[in-house]
């Protein structure tokens, strides 16, 4: 979906190449590793970090750093957002993109929430935590662990201890 | 890569001796010396920091807000399960910002009863911290049940909660009090299953409520009321009143109300309402036990009981287009026999904004189609005109599209209509006569 422009640029998704286009006003983000992309101010919009700083007249003629988030990762949260604002209304398509979006290695799914977190996208926080909510929901305690490698630095003393002190969730 | 820095400065913070030679290690690429490592670290008993965590375990590193958040996707009991995974879970559970009271298994029904006790010792063992959201559903209830829910409710309501949905799947309706709803944070609330009185459906003590949408509800009130809401969803609800609810929403954005069980609800203005989609089955009250073909019995001195005209039935008033005139998009799908929309046609409001109209065969009734036309002069910026003939839908065997030209321009229909679609199963002769009446307005038709 990535196409460069002749200063180099990536323009990713639909926007449209000139910067000067009045109708898909654009905005520039950088990412923390240095790389530009162009966005239509719309679909920048849907960060509420982004859309404050537009409305306060922060955004200069430069762009936005972002220092927290890295290319590989931004340029996902762009492409859904740049989907999300392309046809709302198409609940079936937008269901199918959004299953096929989430469909990727669990520290991938990190970093998403991350950069949502930090740019307050809220359907893309809450679109990525429930995706890893649902592959905790049916899983053993022991599942769960594997599934995200995390040791159990618990003693079995200690363990049984809280089992007992929470029995009433585990019956 | 810019993240798998991050996760490495992490490691570096962490306040054991342990934390050079886990870097050192990373350097020297042998896992196998770094599980060595691990084996040989004695258990810590207090941290001030997030401890050190294998190199594969990225959601560990996640920040506790985070996990909050995470955590609140899970039902309830599955969430505090997670407190034996390991030391920095422990506590987790008790501070997420969402709680969903619901069943682990969405196959099993689900009893009050095997909910209480678990609940009971969930929301004394939470730390006070406020809630974003709150869910829940259950299948089963009986009445010693009841005030429990509502407790669960008011829980809710006082840790603010902004989004309350309940769901009750039983075969009866669980009765909410009939006391106000007090809440300045409540902005959705989706309710299933409940029965639903006159003071609770007043939400001036809901300041900031937006949502609101009632299925399978019993709405026992005269008046649904609420100056902030902009969405509004009435959906296969029944009232056991005999008079109208006045639904006064003046500042709605869009409408929702289908399948309504009882005398279709009266809509008091909206003028900043956007979309609105009114369907109306058999189960509607305002259905003449007369019909025959167009013609509704209220002309008459046999009218049948459903068109007599109750006290306050306001009947000089509209009951539903003068609510929903102001919109842009309108989907009318009324019933065959209903005689609202017939009604208040009589005196037809103007749709000063009317973009796009979804219709279906009720309005081409009648030798002259007249509900249609009328609704078409009273149109005048309609872009789009869809009908939806004897077909529900989403896909129709036959699907024609029509382009009108406004060269000779008649009066009776908008000039910026540039779109009519005509959706059916069969080419009839009742398609054939809807067919004939549009190109009379000079619209041309090719199948799709």
């Amino acid at each position: 979906m990535a196409a460069t422009t002749a200063d180099g640029s990536k323009v990713v998704g639909g926007g449209e190449k000139s910067n000067v286009d009045e109708e898909s006003k654009m905005i520039t983000l950088f990412s923390s590793d240095g790389e530009r992309f162009e966005v239509t101010q719309e679909a920048a919009a849907m960060s509420q970090t982004i859309h404050h700083m537009m409305e306060d007249g922060c955004v200069d003629d430069e762009g936005v750093h972002l220092p927290n988030v890295g290319s590989s990762i931004l340029a996902m949260v762009i492409e859904y957002c740049n989907r999300h604002v392309a046809s709302p209304d198409e609940k079936e398509d937008i269901r199918s993109f959004d299953a096929g979006f989430v469909n990727v290695e669990h520290h991938t799914l990190f970093d998403i929430i991350r950069a949502a977190n930090y740019l307050d996208v809220k359907e893309l926080m809450d679109l990525c935590c429930q995706t890893v909510a649902d592959s905790i929901k049916s899983k053993s305690v022991e599942e769960i662990r594997e599934l995200f490698g995390i040791v159990n630095d618990f003693t079995p003393e200690e363990e049984a201890e809280i089992r007992k002190e929470n029995q009433w969730a585990f019956e | 890569m810019a993240y798998s820095s991050f996760t490495q400065r992490q490691f570096s913070r962490s306040s054991t001796s342990g934390s050079t030679i886990i870097e050192q290690t990373m350097s020297s690429s042998s896992p196998g010396h770094a599980r060595r490592l691990f084996d040989g670290m004695p258990p810590k008993k207090k941290r001030k920091s997030p401890p050190p965590v294998s190199v594969a375990d990225r959601i560990s590193a996640l920040p506790d807000s985070l996990l909050h958040h995470v955590l609140s996707f899970l039902p309830a009991q599955a969430s505090v399960r997670t407190c034996v995974l390991a030391r920095r879970w422990r506590h987790l559970w008790r501070s997420t910002t969402g709680l969903r009271i619901v069943g682990l298994d969405d196959e099993v029904e689900l009893d009050v009863e095997d909910l209480r006790k678990f609940v009971d010792h969930l929301l004394i063992l939470r730390e006070r911290t406020d809630l974003d959201s709150v869910e829940i559903k259950f299948d089963e209830f009986c009445e010693e049940d009841q005030p429990y829910v509502k407790t669960w409710v008011r829980f809710a309501l006082m840790c603010k909660v902004r989004t309350l949905t309940l769901h009750v799947g039983a075969s009866e309706y669980l009765d909410l009090d009939d006391l106000p709803l007090v809440s300045r944070h409540l902005r959705t609330l989706d309710l299933d299953g409940v029965g639903l009185q006159a003071t609770f459906l007043d939400f001036g003590t809901c300041p900031v409520l937006q949502d609101l949408k009632m299925s399978h509800c019993n709405i026992n009130a005269c008046r649904i009321s609420s100056h902030s809401l902009k969405h509004l969803t009435i959906y296969c609800c029944n009232s056991d009143f005999d008079c109208r609810i006045h639904v006064s929403t003046p500042c709605l954005f869009s409408l929702e109300l289908s399948h309504f069980s009882g005398r279709t609800p009266i809509l008091e203005n909206m003028a900043l309402l956007e979309s609105a989609h009114v369907y109306l089955s058999d189960y509607c009250q305002d259905v003449c036990l007369n019909y025959d073909s167009g013609v509704f019995c209220g002309a008459n001195n046999n009218a049948c009981k459903n068109c007599v005209p109750t006290e306050d039935d306001c009947s000089r008033e509209y009951v539903l287009l003068g609510g929903i005139s102001n919109a842009k998009h309108l989907k009318l799908l009324p019933g065959s026999k209903t005689f609202i929309f017939a009604r208040d046609l009589k005196q037809c409001p103007t749709f000063t904004k009317l973009k796009t109209l979804l219709l279906n065969e009720y309005w081409c009734e009648g030798p002259d189609l007249d509900p249609l036309a009328c609704i078409l002069k009273n149109s005048p910026v309609l872009e789009k005109l869809t009908l939806q003939l004897f077909s529900k839908g989403p896909t129709h065997k036959v699907e024609m599209k029509g382009t009108y030209s406004s060269v000779e321009g008649p009066a009776a229909i908008s000039e910026h209509l540039h779109m009519v679609e005509v959706k059916c199963n069969v080419v009839d002769e009742k398609i054939l006569k809807v067919l004939k009446f549009l190109t009379a307005f000079n619209i041309r038709f090719g199948f799709v």
